[in-house]
């Protein structure tokens, strides 16, 4: 295992230890920046790719980063990662749909998630759509963060139907989706 | 397909909590697609406007100091979330790093972290000293070139079969595994089947776990090169940039094996990205059926 390291160092400490002559405490170092940096990085690159492969983009942009230690020119550590992972993401995007030749400003790709967004969106927009009235307002009061009391008081409704409702219409929402049609 | 939006706590106090887990995780830009179907993509406040002077403060403090009443405002314009999410990640403090992962998160980060170790080596200040000839274009176009033709001439002469010897008899490179004959969910469901024959055989030396290694890596390749003509032209090209992250994977482990790393842990991690692939085919698959 590699050896731990002072985890008070700042970033460029780090980058410098990484960059150092000892195996072990460059292994160290770079461990540390990882533990540090990685959760963050991880949803930086679920924005834009699907989950399987921001897990892929994960490790890919840490082999960069290991490669590319010797440009990092000090300054802002987690900048400079998002930088490797934004461009890593456009080399991911533009090879999976080649962008026209003959394009001078082409549009960003769609990428994979952007579909799957999108039909996420249409089939909840349209399980809400069976849901009788009551129970759609009940759902998007809901999901504009009010509690089941202050509904009650607007409604005349009491606290534990509501509480009921809302369980019953979570669970048709939640089938609804798995066999509508976008 | 599960849905986020409806695990909305119940508790108002216990929003600020679970939108900051949606913002440092991997689900959050699901949770804005269904905040938008159910209140629509709401006015056009800025970001600047909603946080105002809290800004700093939601940095270092997290969500809690902007109250109910924003918390609200975020919920019923949830694109604001997507940019709120960028300035977290990129200029959160120490506190956004205490908000906890999903355990599926830190499996992940686990998972990466292992499959870079051998990677690492070697150090790239070694590299660095003995860089100077390929650091020249020419000069590496040229030792390219040489290797790429010393690999051919192996191949040719030492270690290609003779016509007619058997291939491998599992995977992707096996006789048949790439029919063209099936529409394009089976044809992919297949490809997950036959990848899942990996757990088949479990070796667990070095030199048996290499040839089963090579095998896999060798259906690759020839998934490749195949045509894949139940594949429309998007599919295809899915498939193919899949498959290079596959092979590269691959070719870490047999390195990493070639190194001299602990046969069985190269099999756990082999284990993961067979499993992963098989999953991702499989998902493909069901996603053209739909």
């Amino acid at each position: 295992m590699l050896q731990t390291v002072e985890t008070a160092a700042s970033d460029d400490d780090l980058m410098h230890a990484a960059r150092g002559q000892g195996a072990a405490d460059a292994h160290a170092a770079f461990q540390e920046l990882y533990r540090r940096h990685a959760g963050r990085l991880l949803a930086f690159l679920a924005r834009s790719l699907e989950e399987h492969e921001a897990a892929d983009c994960l490790q890919d942009v840490w082999l960069r980063v290991w490669r590319k230690l010797d440009s990092f020119q000090g300054g802002n550590f987690r900048a400079w990662l998002f930088g490797i992972a934004r461009n890593l993401i456009i080399d991911l995007v533009r090879k999976r749909r080649p962008l026209p030749l003959n394009d001078v400003d082409p549009p960003a790709p769609a990428t994979g998630l952007d579909e799957e967004l999108a039909d996420r969106r249409q089939r909840l927009a349209r399980c809400l759509e069976n849901l009788n009235e009551e129970d759609r307002t009940l759902v998007r009061l809901r999901l504009e963060g009010k509690g089941y009391p202050e509904i009650a008081r607007d409604s005349g409704r009491k606290t534990e139907e509501l509480h009921k409702r809302f369980h019953f219409a979570k669970k048709a929402l939640q089938d609804c989706v798995k066999s509508v049609a976008p | 397909m599960k849905l986020y939006a409806l695990d909305i706590p119940e508790e108002a106090a216990e929003i600020a909590g679970w939108l900051e887990r949606h913002l440092v995780g991997t689900h959050l830009a699901e949770l804005v697609a269904e905040l938008t179907a159910v209140a629509g993509p709401g006015t056009s406040l800025s970001l600047r406007q909603l946080l105002t002077h809290h800004r700093a403060d939601v940095l270092r403090r997290g969500l809690d100091v902007l109250g109910p009443e924003k918390l609200r405002l975020l919920l019923h314009q949830p694109a604001l979330l997507l940019e709120l999410q960028e300035l977290v990640l990129t200029e959160g403090e120490a506190y956004w790093d205490r908000v906890p992962l999903t355990a599926e998160m830190r499996g992940a980060i686990e998972q990466a972290e292992r499959s870079l170790q051998p990677s690492l080596k070697p150090k790239p200040r070694q590299r660095a000293e003995s860089r100077a000839w390929f650091a020249r274009p020419w000069l590496a176009a040229l030792a390219s070139a040489a290797a790429v033709l010393l690999v051919v001439s192996a191949w040719e002469f030492w270690l290609r079969p003779p016509p007619g010897a058997p291939g491998p008899d599992w995977g992707w490179a096996r006789p048949g595994a790439l029919s063209q004959e099936f529409p394009a969910p089976a044809y992919l469901a297949r490809l997950a089947e036959a990848a899942a024959q990996w757990r088949q055989q479990r070796p667990q030396t070095a030199d048996g776990l290499a040839r089963r290694l090579a095998d896999l890596r060798l259906g690759c390749t020839t998934l490749l090169l195949a045509e894949h003509r139940p594949l429309d032209a998007k599919t295809r090209d899915w498939l193919r940039e899949r498959c290079r992250a596959w092979a590269d994977k691959l070719d870490q482990q047999l390195s990493a094996l070639e190194k001299g790393a602990d046969p069985l842990q190269v099999r756990t991690e082999v284990d993961q990205i067979v499993d992963r692939l098989v999953d991702a085919l499989h998902a493909k698959a069901k996603e053209l059926q739909a």
